[in-house]
């Protein structure tokens, strides 16, 4: 029984013309494999999902199993890594699944993503995308994740000719169905990649794709992960690992050019979300997060996101689109001075002495060790660099302003 | 991140002082490296190991995302007393023992995160509360206890007017008389009775109801229903010689003074306490009383102190704050010199059989009296109903140990449109017992009315 109000917020948001109940969808991925799952994640309360890439039924889409395996920090899983290909389900199965779900949840979004080989190819599925009922197109441009592009180990994504070739053809037989290609951000210049296509035709962004790796080295038999016969691959790395880079990319193409932006790409919790918002997305595309906790984290999703932006005043998540990018400067631009200090709160200290490893050896050597065993910072010596409080495990060490001002280096 | 992160307990001698609570809450980094630990099961044990239903797994998951807007709210909706039963709750017997963590390596401290979520929100502020009009008909509450209030709460919820009469000047019933500020602070009990208040459940303070039709009385009113949440106030004795000496206690008694509320008569402990008694009840009334000025106090049972049925919790404090005890001791009489307590004289007991902790198993060792000096006693055997109360409804159905009988299932009396929960149904009963059947009578009175 509801006891709190709930935020006077309406979720709901505009991108590539169409209205998204709440700015949380699934990317096309193994959870989007389905209609069974994606069902699910309707009822849960997502506003749309990309079916997972899909391409017509001559093409032969082979998978070894096992295709995922973590990406381990110390024993924390920070991110997976698949060597998964587009669907094994066709073109033909997902038509099935469009008319479904469409049926079914008129109100929701339903997006396929397809992978041609040909120009006719490509048309060939945009067209049965239009006529099983899909909102929008997405193009996967550097799926499978392992896949040399003329030879030259390239992807479409990578080349702002291919990228313009191929959006044009799936344009042209768009009919005016809004087509959204799907960027790589292992580009040198995202902004050429995203301008070719704009230039193609493309009505908004995707941005991105999984970004391709080597998620680790089996050690016994030398072969990448996930271990097939002493073989592995290279992979295409997802989940939380990914946001600084995401964040970035999303800033540079909110920046540099017009068009909306899903974003896609390390989105766990709704925090996540909102960053992504602020940082230029207008819709948040889920992967792994639903991978790891479940469809249900929706409801996180859109709670979270609701009260913070009730406690910043906005009605709706496109007062928040874009927020930080008048905050982002090039870094010349920030005043050169020492503007905070390190403060240590020994009630809570742990005497453990890790700032004074991490200040002695990569800092200033602004600490040492009081008379108690409590570390001390030389205000003097400390730059305020920002290492020591990410460093305590206890978290007792913060930066506070430098009183009055900030002092000069 | 191997194990339990670990709240700080104020020393011993801080502790003696006064009645601050012992037990810190959890920094917000240690709650943070808990809410990580957690498995997040799917079926989470510890969610149906909620007596409350709340949705364990459901407000350890929004803490871990980041949301304790919305983790406080989850909890409060199963159970308005989340600060209270962050405390109180014996969460190692319910969420925590179920906890799967354990094959790890400790269970989730489930209940220090409740606690610091209902902490978080004392300091930051509630949400307004989204409550319908209070339209349907309206229900008394007799009895601000946690079973009373969480009824009164969920009723409101429903849309009914609720009018609560408490026979105290204050409310929380068992929460500020029978749990002492050390672990329970009157802070959080009032934060939390003021929650109900601001829901619009009125509480009607200082109004007895225990003459006979006056319950009834409440139905000739207007009132739909009426909800018996009165509890346990009599505290049961001996019946030892010497009972009536100046210095002779109950548990009840030291508890209330203990949390300033008004009682009987005034209690003056003086240096050296004996309690008589194995139970929690026994042990929180002889930490109150090293409160209180007593420089000695022992605690006097059949079991050992591995035997007493208490909370682990509470034995713990015993023994940390110097508490003695003297086991296997049946106490025959309360000596007295000039109408004042001068001791406990009691004898040694052994069981029949070894291992089964029962009355009728106890023998007396013979030759092994003994004489501890004392010149404060504190009898804490136990509580009941107050039999005045149970007689004021004509024709109530109540069990030989002068409890009343309610269907299970809806927590009705044998008297239409009369309902009850909370300690007067009998048996031990913990605070989050009470709430889940004070939310199971709201429910069903709700049904009865809207009908």
């Amino acid at each position: 029984m509801a006891i709190y109000k709930r935020p006077d917020v309406d979720l709901s948001v505009e991108y590539c013309g169409l209205r998204f109940e709440n700015p949380f969808m699934l990317a096309s991925a193994p959870p989007t494999d389905t209609y069974e799952m994606v069902r699910a994640a309707f009822r849960a309360g997502w506003a749309g999902a990309v079916l997972k890439t899909t391409s017509m039924e001559d093409y032969v889409v082979d998978i070894a199993y096992p295709c995922i395996a973590g990406v381990r920090h110390l024993g924390n899983l920070v991110g997976l890594g698949n060597i998964d290909n587009i669907s094994e389900f066709h073109m033909d199965r997902v038509e099935q699944t469009v008319r479904l779900l469409k049926k079914e949840f008129p109100e929701k979004i339903v997006a396929t993503s397809i992978w041609g080989t040909s120009k006719e190819s490509w048309q060939t599925l945009t067209r049965r995308s239009i006529e099983a009922g899909a909102d929008y197109l997405e193009i996967s441009m550097s799926c499978p994740t392992d896949s040399p592009f003329e030879g030259k180990h390239l992807m479409i994504g990578q080349v702002p000719e291919e990228a313009y070739r191929v959006v044009r053809w799936v344009v042209e037989a768009a009919d005016g169905l809004p087509v959204v290609p799907k960027l790589t951000s292992q580009v040198t210049d995202i902004l050429s990649i995203a301008q070719a296509v704009a230039a193609a035709g493309a009505s908004a962004l995707c941005a991105c794709d999984s970004v391709h790796g080597i998620i680790g080295i089996d050690l016994e038999t030398l072969a990448p992960l996930p271990v097939i016969d002493e073989r592995g691959s290279f992979a295409g790395i997802v989940g939380p690992i990914l946001k600084p880079f995401e964040l970035r990319v999303l800033a540079l193409l909110a920046m540099g050019q017009k068009l909306k932006i899903a974003a896609s790409g390390g989105a766990v919790t709704w925090h996540d979300a909102a960053e992504y918002l602020a940082a230029g997305a207008t819709v948040v595309q889920f992967c792994t997060a639903v991978m790891l906790y479940g469809v249900d984290i929706i409801n996180d999703l859109k709670e979270g996101l609701a009260y913070y932006l009730e406690s910043k005043g906005m009605c709706s998540p496109a007062e928040l689109i874009g927020k930080a990018l008048p905050h982002i400067v090039p870094q010349p631009e920030l005043p050169p001075r020492k503007h905070a200090v390190a403060f240590v709160d020994t009630s809570r200290c742990t005497k453990c002495e890790r700032c004074i490893i991490s200040c002695r050896d990569g800092g200033h050597q602004a600490y040492t060790v009081d008379e108690e065993g409590f570390p001390k910072v030389d205000p003097e010596k400390c730059y305020g660099c920002g290492l020591c409080p990410d460093v305590c495990p206890a978290g007792c060490i913060e930066l506070r302003p430098r009183q009055p001002t900030p002092v000069p280096l | 991140m191997s194990v339990a992160m670990k709240a700080t307990r104020l020393p011993v001698p801080e502790r003696l002082q006064g009645f601050d609570e012992i037990e810190r809450g959890l920094h917000p980094v240690q709650a943070t490296i808990e809410v990580n630990r957690c498995l997040l099961c799917e079926n989470a044990p510890c969610s149906q190991a909620c007596p409350a239903g709340i949705d364990v797994r459901g407000f350890i998951r929004k803490m871990r995302f980041q949301d304790y807007r919305g983790a406080i709210r989850l909890v409060r909706e199963a159970n308005i007393f989340a600060g209270v039963c962050g405390r109180v709750c014996p969460t190692d017997t319910l969420c925590e023992g179920a906890c799967r963590s354990e094959a790890l390596t400790d269970p989730i401290r489930i209940g220090a995160l409740h606690r610091f979520l209902a902490d978080w929100e004392m300091a930051v502020g509630r949400r307004p509360f989204a409550l319908p009009p209070a339209t349907l008909k309206p229900v008394a509450v007799i009895g601000a206890g946690p079973a009373g209030l969480a009824a009164a709460a969920m009723l409101r919820q429903f849309g009914h007017p609720v009018t609560v009469l408490e026979v105290r000047d204050k409310a929380g019933g068992a929460l500020t008389a029978a749990i002492p500020p050390f672990k329970l602070p009157r802070s959080v009990v009032d934060y939390e009775v003021g929650l109900v208040e601001a829901m619009g459940v009125e509480i009607r303070y200082n109004t007895p109801l225990d003459e006979r039709g006056q319950i009834e009385g409440l139905l000739s009113q207007g009132y739909g229903a009426v909800l018996l949440a009165v509890g346990m106030q009599q505290a049961f004795t001996l019946g030892l010689p010497g009972e009536e000496l100046e210095g002779v206690y109950t548990a009840l008694d030291v508890l209330q003074a203990a949390a300033g509320l008004r009682t009987e008569r005034p209690v003056n402990i003086g240096r050296e306490v004996v309690v008589i008694g194995g139970g929690s009840a026994s042990l929180n009334a002889a930490c109150c009383a090293l409160r209180m000025g007593a420089k000695v106090v022992n605690v006097t049972a059949i079991g050992t102190p591995a035997e007493m049925d208490a909370f682990e919790k509470d034995k713990q404090q015993a023994l940390e704050e110097g508490v003695f005890f003297t086991s296997r001791m049946r106490p025959v009489r309360i000596l007295g010199k000039n109408g004042r307590v001068a001791g406990l004289e009691g004898v040694r007991v052994t069981w029949k059989v070894p291992g089964r902790f029962t009355p009728d198993n106890m023998e007396d060792i013979p030759d092994t009296r003994l004489v501890m000096p004392a010149d404060t006693v504190i009898i804490a055997v136990g509580q009941r109903v107050e039999e005045k109360f149970l007689k004021c409804v004509e024709g109530l159905e109540v069990t030989p140990g002068g409890c009343l009988v309610v269907d299970p299932e809806t927590g009705a009396t044998s008297q239409e449109g009369i309902f009850a929960a909370g300690d007067i149904l009998g048996g031990r009963r913990t605070v989050v017992q009470s709430v889940a059947e004070g939310k199971r009578a709201a429910q069903s009175i709700h049904q009865y009315l809207v009908r």
